[in-house]
């Protein structure tokens, strides 16, 4: 159930009516977002439900263990509990990247690979609620919460807002609102609607006008391309990939208000950043927090001198790139985000040039440059295709058949857009509440009529569903 | 600065929803029902049209837009055409007379869903190297022959052909054209003696058009699926597209459910590559082709289209 669909609005009215009428009797309402969220999910693929549930009873199981135990237990309970989930992610989603590698590299010392080749199908979601799982025993042995009741608990990893693409929520900010009493008159709906006119803008209309008008001809034949048309074809790629994922990221967020409930933001004008590092503090925040709460800091962070940081810098970066998929592209992707940070922080320990307006200017546009030969690597095929991508950056030989007005400055407006001061939305955003119910009704009525008009009929899936 | 504003109950919220859907289908009617109208038949499908169709025709809306059908395709998601090796295109020649080279090779165009999408970015690939193909590809996912209202490929490749002057067409399709669908006004059912009939029409008129003023078809059959109840109707689908290849001389069947078979005929998710290493040859839903996959079948297409105009290959 995707959210440019009918039937996921007709499932959410649904549920809005279901929930406030229920507003009184949290065991009900709790109940009624749990079999809701199953729904939704068993929609994608009914067999994964009880994947879903495996992983809630492991990590609810693991965190009462946790709370149980004395410390070393504790620490064994906490241990098994991430291997599990660690498990569950490494079979759905690597068992066959590993073993074909494996078979390949067996065959090449003349060996039988021990592992037999399955195909296993990746269950959508699995990504992200595998990682709020770890979060939250974690979270519970570090005694940053109290572990939650099973209801809350249950709704707190399946909750369909943030269940398939995140964002990652942590438990010490979805838990305590599961807790509270729900009172009337809770709901920032402009800030909800505006949200989610914005998201199904991003996705339906940009990203989607975007991949079909330069970014999937670029990447399908890379080496066939002018050198115009694929320079343009990777930023729009990169605009395309903002626009689908923070799109999404913003009706979650709204669909969530529109419940009453907060989700922390996941994006902050990417584009705008000056450095790789302020990059990764705007792009998929939530990751990234995980990333440096889960992964960077225990490996010992940036407190251990100049190498051991830049070894925690690249192994978190590269397996955050391999979060996103199994395949050497990603690893790839991973590894030029954690290459350009150790490269970052030497330049900048030993920098004397003062911040100017010119010195931001350049950090953006070396940061932007950076994280587009990154969504090269992220978009490619192969290793190869990337490489042929590259290359094709240079034919300037050949006529442009791609580069068109209208693509031209839908790229640049997406990117001009990241540089504008955020009061500008906050004002729509404050208009739009002085309104009526009947005005603003209308108002989103006509936004969505006119992404009925200006998208397609047929909208691909999210890009980070794949994930 | 985050706006904070005056929040609104949920029974605000409720009415604001509620115009806004209102406001939303009075003003988009038309393009909503074009939408609908294209989704798999069923009783979901019914409700939404019975709802929808009377506000688009107190626009007038269907009245000018009768059908959404031939002459009124829906505005859809299509990775259009991808250039392979740039060629000017030329009129069409008879493919086997003449010599295709590197400054005029020989115009290959690649039509059909998301299965011909992963074909025609290999057979691109794998043709740029040699620089006598020129590959163009043109693909809509989950389109096919079934569902003309959700896409017509008769319009589609009679559009490619005036533009891009193909000298061979590959088609690839299928995959979705298991489902119902409307003609001669009422719902023919899925695989019935009328079903197969229709589309057998649907599949020797796509394949006219493809193969007048001489071009060459090369029809690729559906693979062997990984559910063998689906790979059974693919199974049907493929003898419905052979026997329409054989009543047209220009067109050729090329056969794939061997070739993505394993020795025992069945579905085979790991097949030997190239250099004789087991490779994924499928995705993980058991129908689409991986990269691997891909190559395979396009190097199976570049021995047809070799064996179709035997110059290609060399003097």
């Amino acid at each position: 159930m995707l959210f440019p669909t009918i039937e996921f609005w007709l499932f959410f009215a649904i549920v809005f009516v279901g929930f406030w009428a229920l507003a009184n009797r949290p065991t009900a309402w709790k109940a009624l977002l749990l079999v809701a969220s199953y729904v939704f999910y068993a929609w994608w693929d009914v067999r994964f439900v009880l994947l879903l549930a495996a992983a809630t009873i492991i990590n609810f199981a693991g965190s009462r263990a946790i709370v149980r135990s004395r410390a070393r237990a504790a620490a064994l309970a906490l241990g098994a509990t991430v291997a599990a989930n660690l498990a569950l992610l490494g079979w759905f989603k690597y068992y066959g990247f590993v073993s074909i590698n494996a078979n390949g590299a067996f065959a090449s010392l003349g060996l039988a690979s021990p592992l037999p080749l399955v195909q296993v199908t990746l269950p959508v979601g699995i990504s992200f609620f595998t990682f709020m799982g770890i979060s939250y025993v974690v979270d519970v042995y570090r005694r940053v919460i109290t572990p939650a009741r099973a209801l809350d608990f249950a709704v707190y990893l399946s909750f369909f807002p943030h269940l398939v693409a995140g964002p990652i929520v942590r438990g010490a900010e979805l838990l305590p609102q599961l807790a509270r009493r729900l009172r009337d008159r809770e709901v920032d709906f402009p800030r909800a609607a505006t949200l989610i006119v914005g998201g199904l803008f991003k996705k339906v209309v940009l990203s989607t006008f975007l991949a079909t008008s330069i970014v999937d001809p670029v990447f399908a034949l890379p080496g066939a391309h002018s050198g115009a048309d694929t320079l343009l074809g990777v930023y729009a790629y990169a605009v395309q990939i903002w626009a689908d994922f923070s799109g999404y990221t913003d009706i979650a967020i709204g669909v969530a208000l529109l419940l009453g409930f907060r989700f922390p933001d996941n994006f902050d004008a990417p584009y705008a950043a000056t450095s790789l590092r302020d990059f990764w503090r705007r792009w998929h925040m939530t990751l990234s927090r995980w990333l440096r709460d889960y992964l960077y800091i225990p490996l010992g962070g940036s407190r251990s001198g100049e190498l051991l940081t830049a070894r925690n810098l690249l192994i978190t970066m590269v397996l955050g790139g391999l979060w996103h998929g199994a395949a050497w592209t990603f690893i790839a992707w991973g590894a030029v985000h954690g290459i350009g940070q150790v490269v970052e922080r030497a330049v900048r320990a030993r920098a004397t040039v003062p911040s100017s307006l010119l010195t931001r200017g350049a950090g953006r546009l070396v940061t932007f440059h950076v994280v587009c030969l990154g969504w090269i690597l992220f978009r490619s095929d192969s290793l190869a295709s990337a490489g042929e991508l590259v290359v094709g950056l240079a034919r300037w030989n050949t006529p442009a058949n791609l580069v068109t007005p209208t693509v031209v400055a839908a790229v640049a407006l997406a990117l001009l857009y990241q540089l504008a001061p955020r009061s500008i939305s906050g004002s729509v955003t404050t208009l739009f509440a002085r309104l009526g119910p009947v005005p603003q009704g209308a108002l989103i009525g006509a936004g969505l009529a006119g992404i009925t008009y200006l998208g397609p009929s047929g909208v691909p899936p999210f890009i980070y569903y794949r994930f | 600065m985050e706006a904070r504003c005056a929040n609104s109950s949920p029974r605000t919220i409720a009415i604001a929803g509620a115009i806004a859907a209102l406001v939303w289908i009075t003003l988009a009617a038309s393009q909503i029902e074009r939408s609908v109208s294209g989704a798999e038949l069923g009783p979901w499908r019914d409700v939404r049209l019975a709802i929808i169709r009377p506000l688009a025709n107190a626009h007038g809306e269907i009245a000018a837009t009768p059908a959404p059908t031939a002459s009124a395709p829906p505005t859809v998601a299509r990775p259009m055409v991808v250039a392979g090796v740039q060629a000017a295109p030329k009129p069409a020649a008879t493919p086997a007379a003449r010599v295709p080279t590197p400054s005029d090779p020989l115009r290959v165009l690649v039509i059909g869903d998301s299965l011909a999408g992963d074909l025609g970015r290999s057979l691109g690939r794998i043709s740029a190297a040699a620089a006598l193909v020129s590959v163009e590809l043109d693909y809509m996912p989950a389109s096919g022959l079934s569902r003309p209202d959700y896409f017509d490929w008769d319009a589609a490749l009679a559009s490619d052909i005036a533009r891009l002057h193909p000298e061979v067409v590959v088609v690839m399709l299928g995959g979705n054209d298991a489902q119902s669908f409307e003609a001669n006004g009422h719902v023919v059912q899925q695989a019935t003696a009328e079903w197969s009939a229709i589309y057998a029409k649907r599949v020797a008129d796509l394949m006219m058009i493809g193969a007048a003023n001489d071009r060459r078809v090369i029809w690729i059959g559906l693979p062997v699926m990984a559910d063998p109840s689906f790979g059974e109707l693919m199974r049907r689908q493929n003898d419905l597209y052979r026997g329409a290849s054989n009543g047209n001389p220009r067109v050729t069947y090329l056969d794939t459910w061997a070739l993505f078979a394993g020795p025992d005929g069945r579905y085979a998710p790991y097949l030997p590559d190239a250099s004789g290493r087991p490779a994924p040859m499928r995705q993980a839903d058991g129908i689409h082709l991986s990269i691997a996959g891909a190559d395979r079948l396009a190097g199976a297409v570049k021995t047809e289209l070799e064996r179709a105009v035997p110059l290609l290959s060399g003097p």
